[in-house]
């Protein structure tokens, strides 16, 4: 089957910034050459590692987000290394570029020299804070986006007094960003001529972050971080209870249907645990709210007596949009993700083998969004790519 | 200037913010988007109900949350339980270029408004069904909010204090993230049809989506048979030492630090007045401070403690330290001259709801012009114009239309404030 961004060719200065939305485009069949500094990508040291092995060629994080990739090393301070980036971007469609604000710049790979190489090329700079600004040299991270973002603030618990806020982990930040980054890239190639994105992670994470600017924007009020649920400007029932396997359960009661209710009463009632709440009377909204805490109590007791996959499938079944609190772990034998074809195994051929990954979670019908290939060793395609257009 | 988009059209299905934010990026990248509405289930957006509402009082037009979501749209409220409202949904098809629906798996093929019945309307078309857990599969049935797939991802569990129930996210993380890969995924069909001519269809899970979002732990727990457990603000796998959240002078003020390189650890020593641990050979790479994190973090703490957060972020960032304050979302909208510079927040005036900030997007594109630039639409508010431009309808069609309340309309703002 054909793949689905097949036609474009993606030029990815490695780096944190960029790595994700390169993925997103080579997963897609998107040709993606990621040039490399002498020594390699950054992210190439960044762990989990396989089978401890820190080295440049061992890093889980580097596989997972250069799956289908070509490497070539250029030396960007050189002058061959800078011809050669040039002649690649000639070709290109899409450049990737996470060095700072005016790292390019200085190295004389000014924005008029690259739209001279291709002015059809469609640019993307993705920076921290953006090209310009009172912040516009300053540093990130992961954690530091999540914080400066606003993530952090909303997520922690309001039961643990003095605790701090929690980040979410996983390199979300750089999912944000860089999902924004794809975005744009497609957008400006459906209008067929070249632009200079400038991309701020910062403003990636800030305006992502539901309802807590209209709630402070109508109302002057600040939401604030609840254990296991949503940040809010008032106090909020419980909606994450722990179940008898000692896993948890995110048991939202929002919007709930009088279906659903009828069917989780009629549920916790078979056990004999359904208390008082087979009165009707919880069918009025302003009673169903005003004992939120009542109600949220009795479903805790009853998921303390199941376990959590019984709580998820069983809640499903009655139009709850319940879920169990599943550890990365769990997934690999989960039956949803098998039946969607979620997992692809690539071929790292000797010693590694044969190594199962998390797919794509695009699934098209009429062409493929999933990785094919391997992360490349360093330099793996250098001489080829050094070599491409050197004789025109 | 116009927007990349330009001349896309979008008939437009979706709900809530996994749904309609995907939408939402579309229209501020240009396109145009009809949204087809109706004020009752099941072609009723709940999230026109939801609060905060414009004076505190319920409406279909005074939700902000609603209006965040969905600016620059256009609605066409048409009663989709009728056949003739069907039919007119089927006549919109040839002019649009995408549909995105995020209904439960089966609506829209009861509608026979499915992408194997759209396409003999349109073969072009870039279809998206967005859903929890997409149209396949055992769960495919299974109801999601962004909390659901972030519980099912893994996200959750993954985010806490160690030995601690989870933290959460403390919102609907992957009602963005899925707005954005929705987005992302409608814009890999318009690129694909660009090359090929041919159109797409996407089955979209949220869930699924999230647990993409944990690539490199996926692979790990697969390769080593790891557990993950949460690590509180320190990176999972020692990327970064010191990482973490510090308490800062004040009520619940803390300063997020995240160090990587020599440079970055020698900086913030020297900001710190540590010439002791400057000076510890140990510590000069991330395993040796790694080995020593909790003392590393005391030292810190002990600085930050009797600091305001700002001012010792500044310091830091001067030196060379990436830091930054947990902000909160008032802090980004009064104490962020970053944000401010690059405009995140652009007010917009509507009748209804009055002067109120919308969060812009992170990208300026030399050459486009992009962004938030008019707020969202009355229930209804483009029907009239949508069937007489697109479709041609006489007005004397669609006052009997609205006389049988096929189709409804609200263009004066006394109809918008009525319901």
């Amino acid at each position: 089957m054909s793949r689905t961004l097949e036609h474009l060719t993606v030029v990815e200065l490695a780096g944190p910034r960029t790595e994700w939305c390169g993925k997103l485009f080579s997963q897609a069949g998107a040709r993606v050459v990621l040039v490399e500094p002498p020594g390699g990508a950054e992210t190439r040291g960044y762990g989990p590692w396989f089978q401890g092995r820190r080295d440049g060629e061992s890093s889980l994080h580097f596989w997972h987000y250069s799956t289908d990739k070509e490497s070539a090393v250029l030396d960007l301070t050189a002058g061959d290394g800078r011809e050669a980036l040039l002649r690649l971007l000639a070709e290109a469609d899409v450049l990737l570029d996470g060095s700072e604000a005016g790292g390019l710049e200085r190295l004389g790979l000014t924005r008029e020299v690259i739209e001279g190489a291709n002015d059809r090329l469609v640019h993307v700079a993705l920076t921290p804070f953006g090209q310009e600004g009172p912040m516009a040299s300053w540093l990130g991270s992961d954690l530091v986006h999540q914080a400066l973002g606003g993530q952090m603030m909303m997520n922690g618990y309001d039961d643990m007094p003095e605790s701090p806020p929690v980040n979410g982990q996983g390199n979300q930040a750089g999912h944000m960003a860089g999902s924004w980054a794809f975005i744009a890239a497609l957008a400006a190639l459906q209008a067929g001529k070249g632009s200079f994105i400038d991309l701020s992670v910062h403003d990636a994470c800030a305006g992502m972050t539901e309802n807590a600017l209209p709630q402070f924007d109508y109302t002057g009020k600040v939401v604030t971080r609840r254990t296991g649920r949503h940040a809010s400007v008032a106090p909020t029932p419980a909606w994450q209870h722990r179940a008898a396997d000692g896993r948890y359960i995110n048991a939202q009661l929002v919007n709930v249907s009088p279906r659903a209710w009828e069917g989780l009463v009629s549920w916790l009632d078979e056990h004999g645990m359904a208390e008082d709440l087979t009165d009707p009377k919880y069918f009025v909204p302003e009673i169903f709210r005003e004992e939120a805490d009542h109600i949220s109590d009795v479903i805790g007791k009853f998921v303390a007596t199941k376990t959590a996959d019984e709580i998820f499938h069983g809640a499903q079944a009655r139009a709850l949009i319940f879920s169990a609190i599943l550890n990365p772990e769990d997934l690999l034998d989960d039956p949803h993700l098998a039946a969607r074809d979620f997992w692809i195994e690539l071929d790292h051929g000797e010693p590694e083998g044969m190594l199962r990954y998390a797919g794509s979670a695009f699934v098209a019908q009429n062409s493929e969004v999933r990785p094919r290939r391997r992360a490349p060793r360093l330099d793996e395609h250098g001489d080829a790519v050094r070599g491409e257009g050197a004789d025109r | 200037m116009p927007g990349p988009l330009d001349g896309i059209r979008v008939l437009d299905f979706t709900r809530h913010l996994a749904g309609a934010g995907s939408t939402r990026i579309l229209a501020t990248l240009g396109a145009e988007i009809l949204r087809i509405e109706w004020p009752h289930p099941p072609a009723l957006d709940f999230l026109r109900l939801s609060g905060p509402h414009a004076g505190g009082r319920p409406g279909m037009n005074r939700g902000g949350f609603f209006a965040q979501v969905n600016v620059g749209k256009r609605s066409v409220a048409i009663d989709m339980s009728t056949d003739a409202g069907k039919d007119i949904a089927r006549e919109l098809i040839p002019h649009c270029d995408v549909l995105a629906e995020s209904f439960s798996p089966g609506v829209m093929k009861r509608w026979g408004l499915d992408y194997e019945a759209v396409r003999t309307i349109r073969p072009d078309i870039v279809y998206l069904s967005a859903s929890g857990f997409g149209q396949t599969g055992p769960y495919a049935g299974y109801r999601s909010v962004g909390p659901t797939a972030q519980a099912y991802s893994g996200l959750t569990a993954t985010s806490g204090l160690p030995d601690r129930e989870p933290a959460g996210w403390g919102f609907s993380y992957m009602d963005h993230m899925g707005a954005v890969m929705n987005a992302a995924a409608i814009l890999m069909g318009l690129e694909r049809r660009r090359a090929t001519g041919e159109g797409e269809f996407f089955d979209a899970g949220q869930s699924q989506h999230g647990c993409a979002l944990l690539g490199p732990m996926l692979l790990d727990v697969s390769l080593s048979g790891a557990q993950v457990r949460p690590k509180g603000n320190r990176d999972l796998y020692g990327n970064f030492c010191p990482n973490n959240a510090y308490r800062c002078r004040g009520e619940d003020s803390w300063l997020a630090i995240s160090v990587r390189e020599p440079s970055e650890w020698a900086a913030l020593c020297k900001a710190i007045d540590a010439d002791d641990l400057a000076a510890r050979p140990d510590l000069v790479t991330l395993a040796g401070r790694l080995a020593h994190e909790d003392e590393i973090d005391a030292r810190i703490e002990a600085w930050t403690r009797s600091r305001d957060a700002r001012e010792a972020m500044v310091v830091l960032q001067d030196a060379g330290v990436p830091a930054g304050v947990a902000q909160t979302v008032e802090d980004k909208v009064h104490r962020d001259p970053q944000l401010a510079f690059r405009g995140l927040y652009t007010k917009l005036d509507d009748p209804v709801l009055g002067e109120r900030r919308y969060e812009d997007i992170p990208v300026t594109m030399s050459g486009f012009d992009v962004g938030v630039s008019s707020p969202s639409p009355w229930l209804g508010a483009d029907t009239r114009d949508v069937l007489r431009d697109l479709l041609g309808y006489p007005e004397e069609r669609l006052e009997q239309l609205k006389a049988d309340a096929i189709i409804d309309d609200a263009i004066s703002l006394e109809e918008a404030e009525a319901v």
